[in-house]
């Protein structure tokens, strides 16, 4: 009897075994740091760092400073300590004197001009406060719900593929399972509300199923498109039928396959924004209206699970992002030279690229949020229900028609990459590409200039409210 | 709504927040990008950077004593009664102030004190901090809040007083060693260094204060009496003249 989940969890075991453990034992390790390796060592590390970047670009945006945290805290501390029979103005006048030497005082001033102290501030605060849970609140549900949004958002990880060696599993309908398990955040959110006991949290939580189950239509529909074009609900194939040889591994990549991906990829970029709650959507947790939202009763590491939660959610929706659109964890310089190395090091620059595409897709989301102001629960709706969804919609007959179109000049191929070759998919030869950017590029550009000219200038909502004319 | 007005929706919607996030790229570039330190943002590093005070800010009081005579305008003017003042006659037989307090627990910075004094020697200045090297006279901000000398361990007569005051009105390299062996007895073991006679009191203990607040009662009690039986006196005068006038009238 062998575990194994692909040649990096057979050579870890191999290697632990070598250190005198049983093979069986050192194989059930090695699965167990392979599955929970992208969790503990990839997603968890990021979500911690990405609060300071978050309030950093914010302050950048802002033309502010952003965290500027100095150690004097730290410095106060030690001097208490080292001159404890000392009294308390003198303490302080030996560290400030301290502060101003000067080899510290540069060192410090970084410290302080980076905002570095707010890291360890910040987990330091999150560890430390007190766990409470509000009178009359329902406890199983109330303490239930932080581990459920964990887990939804760590269970989409199960299928996510890091490399071609470095996954958890690779089930054939893998994009139906990421649309069942990545809903369970609108559960969540929902029954954290709920049991708080708190009207607002309540509402924070109904805003947010409501919005989860609208933008699960556009998310759905574009994931369908993706499918249609790759010819497998698998992401390892979808990532296989996006490999094209050479150093130019770019052209392979959906993004550019049609006109009709790239729409269907900013649609899938606005739901999936919508889905993990962020802003210009996070209506769920409307602090100007809302106090805190959903988890305004959560203090301390409770809260942290939600926050850790979201910033999953971020990373999983830019790695999938990536992976539909991007060629997953395929370089954009070439394949081939990865392609040869062994499967450990294959993996780890695999997975650096995916993670280097995640955090980029994160960092263009704290962009988002701190350009955009929150919207309200109709507009949200409207965007969803008129825009997106119908967006979607005719990308899905669009491409099917360029898919048959292209299919009867090129036919179907199957793409050999790596471990994995594709299900047979129309792969459009160069003629077929121009064509199809021309006239569907074209018919766009076209019809956003007579838009701009003839399309009646839209109203204000409450214009119409007040008027009663061009209701949607 | 017509096919065309949906994607002018679109399109607008695209637009503005494009538009949004091209200024917001361009906030960050220049925050990041900027040569002379931290950015270009509009926050001003306080106790790093200076920061900006507007003219005709009323921040702590400053009396320069060699002109001021002692007229007491400035207690008169203070709404609060926080000002306090001794003086003594000197050899040219003019007032010279050898104490003058001012209680900067109470004091509302309202600067009516300024405007009432007559040589111009009592003003406000632009300081707000009590950090010593900020203050006007780059001299003792800890000493602001000082304690009053029957509140303090070590008791000074007014000598020591006089010359204290002096010291800390001169620049510090101008002192003597005997001065500062001076100043290092006179210090506080609990609270370090501190001035008498320049600003005004700090700390009150419970029984002190309403030691003072009965002090300040009395004396409004007695204003008040005092107005009631001037006013008393004028209407007792006025009544006379009337009860008179009557009678000249006739006669």
């Amino acid at each position: 009897m062998t575990f194994s989940v692909g040649p990096v969890s057979d050579s870890i075991a191999s290697w632990i075994a070598g250190l005198g453990v049983p093979a069986l034992a050192a194989q059930i390790v090695a699965v167990l740091f392979v599955c929970a390796a992208p969790v503990l060592g990839i997603v968890f590390p990021i979500a911690g760092v990405a609060q300071y970047f978050e309030r950093k670009v914010a302050g950048l945006a802002q033309r502010r400073k952003g965290p500027m945290v100095g150690a004097t805290g730290l410095v106060d501390f030690v001097f208490d300590l080292a001159l404890f029979f000392q009294p308390k103005w003198r303490r302080r006048q030996t560290a400030r004197r301290f502060e101003r030497l000067p080899v510290v005082s540069t060192v410090l001033g970084k410290v302080r001009m980076w905002g570095l102290g707010s890291i360890a501030a910040d987990g330091v605060k999150m560890f430390l406060k007190e766990d409470m849970a509000p009178a009359g609140a329902d406890k199983l549900l109330f303490h239930g719900s932080t581990y459920l949004a964990m887990t939804g958002a760590f269970l989409a990880f199960a299928v996510f593929p890091f490399s071609q060696w470095f996954h958890m599993g690779d089930p054939p309908v893998a994009a139906l399972y990421l649309g069942a398990v990545t809903g369970l955040v609108a559960v969540s959110v929902l029954k954290a509300g709920w049991s708080s006991n708190n009207k607002w949290s309540y509402f924070g939580g109904i805003r947010s199923v409501a919005m989860i189950v609208s933008y699960e239509t556009p998310i759905a529909l574009s994931i369908a498109v993706v499918c249609m074009w790759s010819g497998t609900m698998s992401l390892q194939g979808i990532i296989a039928a996006q490999y094209h040889p050479g150093w130019f591994s770019i052209a392979g990549w959906n993004l550019f396959q049609s006109p009709f991906l790239a729409l269907v990829a900013c649609v899938y970029y606005v739901a999936a924004l919508a889905e993990c709650n962020r802003a210009p959507f996070d209506l769920s947790e409307g602090e100007s209206e809302l106090v805190g939202g959903f988890h305004t009763e959560y203090s301390g590491l409770r809260w942290g699970l939600f926050f850790i939660a979201e910033y999953s959610d971020m990373i999983l929706v830019g790695g999938l992002f990536a992976t539909m659109f991007l060629g997953g964890y395929q370089s954009p310089v070439g394949e081939e030279w990865i392609v040869s190395l062994p499967p450990v090091a294959e993996a780890l620059v695999h997975t650096a690229i995916l993670v280097a595409k995640a955090v980029l897709s994160v960092g263009f989301m704290m962009w988002v949020r701190w350009t955009l102001p929150r919207f309200r629960i109709d507009q949200v709706m409207r965007l969803s229900w008129t825009k997106l969804v119908p967006l979607a919609l005719v990308s899905l007959f669009g491409l099917a028609v360029t898919q048959i179109l292209t299919a009867t000049r090129t036919g179907v191929v199957e793409i050999a990459y790596g471990r994995y070759s594709s299900a047979p998919v129309v792969r459009p030869d160069l003629f077929s590409w121009m064509v199809s950017w021309a006239v569907v590029g074209g018919a766009m550009v076209a019809l956003v200039a007579m838009a701009k000219h003839w399309g009646a200038p839209p109203e204000p909502i409450e214009m119409r409210r007040l008027t009663g004319k061009g209701a949607p | 709504m017509s096919i065309l007005g949906w994607v002018r929706e679109i399109v607008d919607g695209v637009q503005s927040t494009t538009t949004g996030l091209g200024l917001t790229a361009r906030f960050i570039w220049e925050n990041v990008t900027d040569k002379k330190g931290h950015g270009n943002a509009m926050t001003i590093d306080y106790p790093v950077q200076p920061a900006h005070v507007p003219d005709g800010f009323r921040g702590h009081l400053f009396n320069d004593v060699d002109r001021c005579t002692l007229c007491k305008s400035c207690q008169r003017a203070c709404p609060i009664d926080c000002i306090s003042m001794e003086g003594e006659l000197n050899e040219n037989a003019k007032f010279r102030i050898s104490r003058y307090d001012i209680d900067l627990s109470k004091c509302i910075y309202c600067g009516l004190c300024t405007q009432a004094c007559p040589t111009d020697c009592l003003t406000m200045t632009k300081g707000y901090e009590l950090e010593p090297k900020n203050l006007v006279n780059g001299r003792g901000g800890r000493f602001l809040f000082r304690m009053r000398a029957d509140q303090t361990k070590v008791k000074l007569d007014m000598l020591e007083v006089e010359r204290l005051n002096r010291l800390t009105a001169q620049d510090p390299s101008a002192c003597t060693d005997d001065d500062r062996a001076f100043l290092s007895r006179i210090e506080d073991p609990e609270k370090g260094q501190f001035l008498f006679a320049r600003y005004g009191m700090g700390y009150y203990t419970p029984e002190e204060k309403a030691k003072v607040d009965q002090a300040r009662a009395d004396k409004k009690k007695a204003r008040e009496q005092a107005a009631a039986q001037a006013a008393q006196l004028a209407a007792e005068q006025a009544a006379q003249q009337s009860d008179k006038a009557p009678g000249t009238a006739g006669t």
